[in-house]
């Protein structure tokens, strides 16, 4: 699990930033509604006054969808999901968020990215269970290879956090306030 | 001349004290107990211990260990078993050195009887009067409070520093009856959680006791002061019915000490305001094994001695060396007395659970003044009133944070150590 985890974080970071300048910069053209999805790795941390403050990583995911703007403003949905699993604990991000994508440049395929919405963090075990659900933003980048027709190939890395919000032990509201952060690698797929 | 001589010797033991044996107050700006406090007088509880027949060390050496507390009175304070600078004896202690506490540095010297000397002005007509011997400290430092399996152990930490003293008599009829026992608290924690806290506590219901091995409550007699309030928890406390279960085993068994002769008072203290609003709640379990004492309605003074019964337990039980044998060296003395050094039943072995430390104070202020079992808590003080410090926030999680066990493994005893102690 490690392993094919640090796999896909060297991948995704070689596809991002060498990846364009191999494949000689092939862009998909980028019209009417778009989907995509891509699975990497991802850091999460729960942050509060009395949180151990350790960063837990994982295998994430998302999928998105929307509609081209103009080729250079792309608007969409984006799910996010994060998971970790330690010493019978089981951990959960998940986010949604409304997203807007921005292409610098109309003949690449680098684009920045930024959403607005709700996430929230879980964790259980056999025993107990808590949650925090709070508002959230993220920023992103990726680069998008065109590989056949509309359909591209996505390295990107994203930081998603949330805002502080009361944290529910059991269903029970503690006087605790939580945040939660989360920083993703991977690759994915678009097909406009 | 008496007058006189009280002066000298005040003015010695001022120069005797160490620098930080003056406490002062606390303000909104964190907890302080160090500073010059004008001295005007002495507790009704200073200088009560004598030495006994078995102690080497005289009144004056005992009372150098002294404090000026708050209210400008001085009082007894901790000092060791024996006296480091004369090398005579005390014949008891009082618990943990708190100078290795990470909160001696904001406490100071912990004076014996403060809140006694409260109820003295609050209540003249009840108060309440406690040895010198039951004061007891323990203290540790940087101790997890999380419970560290599970959820909230992976997701959560919170470490404190508790520095505790309750006075636990253990060696007389005095707790059969009186549940209001002085208890001094300080608590400071990662998570801001800080109190500190001194009050008369109120330890279950006064009158009697609940029975060590049984839980039956035990009904003795009228209480010192006869007001006493009912308090949370219980003091639970052995007598003859577990004596002679336990310790008086037949043939071939062994004798079970810890169920014979364990006591556990356990307290449930509150700061609470006249409309019943509670600002800090704490509930520490203070534990005692192999006390000097066992309730005995038939003995004298009603009070029974463990290492008595040595004399009497079979001498065909499985022995194990067990306390009396090491008492007794192997059953050869017969007749000893209970304050006898030798006796291994003398109230040296202790622990305390820490347990719960809520606090309810996000509005504060931090400084608050209560009678002396922390009731009719004010902004302003009062007659009798005792300053109390608790943090502004409101620790309720959702799930426990509370203190684990301190001072399991330690043992205060010293071969010059003897009850009453």
């Amino acid at each position: 699990m490690r392993c094919s985890g640090r796999a896909v974080l060297v991948t995704s970071l070689l596809l991002l930033f060498a990846a364009p300048q191999l494949l000689g910069q092939r862009v998909a053209e980028r019209h009417g509604f778009w989907f995509g999805g891509g699975v990497g790795m991802g850091s999460a941390r729960l942050s509060c006054t009395i949180c151990r403050g350790g960063r837990n990583g994982g295998m994430s995911g998302y999928l998105r969808l929307g509609a081209t703007v103009t080729p250079q403003i792309l608007l969409g949905a984006e799910t996010t999901v994060w998971y970790h699993s330690e010493a019978a604990v089981d951990y959960l991000l998940g986010s949604v968020q409304a997203v807007l994508y921005l292409y610098p440049a109309r003949k690449s395929g680098l684009y920045i990215k930024t959403g607005f919405g709700l996430a929230q963090y879980s964790a259980k075990d056999d025993q107990d269970q808590m949650s925090t659900q709070a508002l959230a933003g993220q920023f992103g980048v990726g680069y998008e290879i065109a590989v056949n027709g509309g359909l591209s190939i996505v390295p990107y890395a994203n930081f998603l956090g949330s805002s502080g919000a009361d944290l529910k032990f059991n269903n029970t509201v503690s006087s605790l306030s939580a945040n939660t952060s989360l920083i993703q690698v991977g690759v994915g797929l678009t097909l406009h | 001349m008496q007058s006189i001589r009280r002066t000298i010797r005040r003015a010695v033991s001022v120069l005797l004290l160490p620098p930080t044996a003056v406490l002062t107050a606390c303000g909104d700006n964190g907890y302080t107990g160090i500073g010059p406090v004008q001295e005007t007088g002495q507790a009704v509880q200073f200088g009560i211990w004598t030495p006994g027949s078995n102690d080497t060390c005289t009144k004056e050496i005992h009372d150098r260990y002294s404090v000026v507390a708050l209210d400008g009175n001085r009082y007894n304070t901790w000092h060791p078993p024996v006296d480091p600078e004369t090398g005579c004896s005390f014949g008891h202690e009082h618990g943990r050195d708190p100078r290795g506490s990470r909160l001696y540095s904001k406490v100071g010297p912990i004076p014996f009887g403060m809140a006694n000397e409260a109820l003295e002005t609050w209540d003249p007509q009840n108060v309440r009067h406690e040895d010198h011997f039951g004061h007891k400290i323990d203290w540790e430092n940087n101790i997890e409070f999380v419970r560290q399996d599970g959820l909230t152990g992976a997701l959560f930490s919170v470490k404190c520093d508790v520095l505790a003293k309750l006075h636990q008599g253990t060696h007389s009829k005095d707790a059969f009856t009186n549940n209001l026992h002085e208890v001094v608290y300080h608590l400071s924690c990662t998570d801001g959680t800080e109190m500190h806290v001194t009050m008369m506590s109120a330890i279950g219901t006064p009158g009697g006791f609940t029975r060590t091995c049984d839980g039956t409550r035990v009904e003795v007699g009228a209480p010192v002061p006869a007001n006493s309030p009912n308090g949370g928890g219980q003091r639970v406390i052995p007598d003859r019915t577990c004596v002679d279960q336990f310790m008086r085993v037949g043939p071939g068994q062994r004798a079970d000490y810890n169920q014979a002769l364990h006591e556990s008072w356990q307290t449930s203290n509150t700061v609470r305001t006249d409309d019943g609003h509670t600002i800090a709640h704490f509930n520490p379990y203070f534990q005692v094994f192999f006390p000097s004492r066992f309730y005995d309605p038939a003995a004298a003074n009603i009070t029974g001695r463990p290492i008595a019964e040595c004399d009497v337990l079979d001498p065909a039980r499985n022995h194990n060396n067990d306390l009396c044998d090491q008492s007794t060296s192997n059953g050869t003395l017969t007749g000893l007395s209970f304050d006898d050094p030798r006796s291994e039943f003398n109230g040296v072995r202790r622990f305390i659970d820490i347990n719960d430390n809520n606090i309810d104070n996000k509005d504060g202020p931090e400084q608050w003044y209560t009678d002396p079992f922390g009731r009719h808590a004010s902004q302003h003080p009062f007659p009798g009133s005792l300053r109390q410090w608790v943090a502004k926030l409101k620790n309720d999680y959702g799930f426990n944070v509370n203190g684990p066990a301190i001072g399991f493994d330690r043992d205060y005893g010293a071969p010059s150590v003897h009850a009453p102690n």
